[in-house]
């Protein structure tokens, strides 16, 4: 069984890279010449923490960071499917950012008290950088919300998309119990997840978005996108088995096309001459 | 004061090495010819940023994949800086972005041909960059002190990604058997554009953006730099190039190329917009333009409801 240390620093590692990796296929076509900046930095920052997960890995298991990041096949990944869904338009992208940046601070905060020596430190720096992601994301979700009709319709649709595969981000990783007796992790996935939901379903009813997320928040419910985009919340308090959710199976390798598309790109260069110096 | 005298002062002040603000009056010949200059600088910057975003997703290490970002980032900085500059002159960011798209204005004929593996990063972040930068350090003493002002960050930042460029080169080539393939497979694929990349032969009675010195330096000189500081150095790593063959000239040690030795057809086609990748690659971008209408609506827009 792989070490329940490392399967945690994968999950993040992974999340990271293969966002990054969306967001920097964004860089010299972003929408707006500003934004292009902006979101190249997001991406460098992004898969400079996958770096930074992976050399951990590395040390312990006395691998290549490289080879962890472009040298794995394509079911050793374990990233949330959230990540790897292509970037479609800005709206979901800008969706799919907020929620992830959202959820990837709640689980740094926890992180930052994790009872390993190297990690608490790596995620105080690393949160550090991911605030300015947060207040990016929390500035243009505002700024589209209160803007003319187009913008809104289509990031109230694409968080209607996103938010349900959002979730997949808090499926547990293999071997989180032993990872939470270690300390490692000091709080669940499960309550992260729950965090997250308040979180988010505050946040978007601030901002005037639709959704009837709020009134069932704190029993941490289930929320489907319905066709308008909206928000739903289901009435079925009893969460359904995540397996049979789109979004989720991440944790456990289960990938999608999009991730397979993603892998080829990312990968080919460096499987021509592995082990190579570039 | 007649039109006829404010330009004859103009070109006075010119003559003795004057500098010329937004603000100052100009013949509208200079204005026009400044402003199309610097906006093809600019669209050149955004459409250079195409051929290397292409290998972002395939860079071979982690360490390469932040850095190539980081340069790409750093050409789109350039052109926002560049645009702004142009702005001044009259024309909206709006309506040079909108004509870049429509195909009606113009863009350097490096970024009209395709990338096809790492290979190609190396060569445009050393050779090509290479070329670049020789060409804008010639405009640092340019006529119109806006430029020069964006051009003098522009030339470090791109000092240091010719580094870059370089270190990728030196990687490769002292690399396998297959990355040395893919550096030679790219100079050979890059050199042409990169000649034509100098223009041909500058007509000085005729260029009017020289006797403004807004341009300092001809065409063939600024290629002769160039040949002289980067031939022996590809040379020196085993690498061979096609036509126009470089040689050694004995005689005034420089390294020339023959001038019939230059096929100029291909940079025809791109004056017309008719390169290799142009029509896919402003075709990426409109549609990009075009379906974010909304991007830029809500950028504008004041708010217009209430949290």
């Amino acid at each position: 069984m792989t070490d329940p240390l490392v399967s945690m620093l994968l999950a993040l590692a992974d999340d990271e890279l293969v966002l990054g990796h969306r967001h920097s296929e964004w860089t010299g076509f972003a929408p707006h010449i500003e934004e292009d900046v902006a979101f190249s930095s997001i991406a460098q920052d992004e898969i400079g923490h996958a770096a930074a997960y992976y050399s951990l890995v590395a040390k312990i298991t006395g691998d290549d960071p490289d080879r962890l990041a472009l040298g794995r096949e394509k079911h050793e990944y374990r990233n949330a499917i959230l990540c790897e869904r292509a970037n479609g338009d800005w709206g979901y992208t800008l969706a799919r950012h907020w929620l992830y940046d959202h959820a990837d601070a709640l689980r740094l905060e926890a992180l930052e008290s994790s009872a390993h020596e190297e990690l608490g430190p790596l995620v105080t720096k690393i949160r550090r950088e991911e605030r300015y992601h947060l207040l990016h994301a929390d500035t243009w979700l505002k700024r589209v919300s209160q803007g003319p009709v187009e913008g809104r319709k289509r990031l109230a649709d694409s968080i209607g998309i996103a938010f349900e595969e959002s979730l997949g981000l808090f499926e547990p990783f293999e071997g989180e119990q032993d990872a939470l007796s270690a300390g490692w992790i000091p709080v669940s996935s499960s309550e992260l997840r729950q965090r997250f939901v308040r979180q988010v379903a505050e946040k978007l009813d601030a901002l005037g978005l639709p959704t009837h997320m709020t009134s069932h928040a704190e029993e941490g419910a289930e929320f489907v996108a319905s066709s308008s985009g909206d928000l739903i919340a289901s009435d079925n308090g009893e969460r359904s088995a995540p397996s049979a959710d789109d979004g989720f199976g991440g944790r456990r390798g289960r990938r999608t096309p999009d991730f397979d598309a993603l892998w080829e790109d990312m990968t080919s260069m460096y499987r021509t001459s592995p082990g190579a110096r570039w | 004061m007649t039109y006829e005298e404010k330009l004859a002062r103009f070109n006075a002040h010119i003559e003795a090495g004057g500098k010329v603000e937004t603000e100052d009056w100009m013949p509208d010949d200079y204005r026009t010819g400044v402003l199309k200059f610097i906006e093809m600088h600019a669209n050149s910057e955004i459409m250079g940023a195409i051929p290397e975003r292409e290998q972002v997703p395939r860079a071979p290490s982690l360490k390469r994949k932040m850095s190539l970002t980081a340069k790409v980032q750093d050409e789109v900085g350039h052109a926002q800086l560049l645009y702004r500059v142009a702005e001044d002159l009259g024309k909206s960011r709006e309506a040079m972005f909108s004509d870049l798209v429509n195909g009606k204005s113009k863009f350097h004929n490096v970024f009209h041909y395709p990338t096809k593996h790492w290979g190609d990063v190396a060569i445009i972040g050393w050779l090509i960059d290479g070329a670049a930068l020789v060409t804008q350090a010639a405009l640092l003493d340019s006529s119109y002190a806006p430029y020069t002002r964006v051009l003098k960050r522009i030339c470090s930042e791109e000092q240091l990604h010719l580094r870059h460029g370089e270190d990728i080169s030196l990687e490769l080539a002292s690399g396998t058997e297959s990355q040395r393939a893919m550096f030679q497979d790219a100079l050979t694929r890059w050199w042409l554009p990169i000649i034509h990349f100098f223009g041909p032969k500058t007509n000085v009675e005729k260029d009017l953006l020289l006797r403004w010195k807004v341009k300092t330096r001809t065409n063939e000189d600024l290629r002769q730099e160039f040949l002289d500081r980067y031939v022996p150095k590809v040379l020196e790593l085993g690498f061979t190039f096609p036509a126009p063959v470089p040689f050694h000239d004995e005689a005034s040690g420089h390294w020339l190329i023959r001038d019939e030795d230059i096929d100029w057809q291909p940079l025809d086609a791109i004056k017309r917009n008719e390169g290799p990748e142009t029509a896919r690659r402003l075709a990426l971008r409109k549609t990009i333009y075009d379906t974010h209408r909304w991007v830029r609506e809500a950028l504008a827009e004041p708010a217009v409801h209430a949290a």
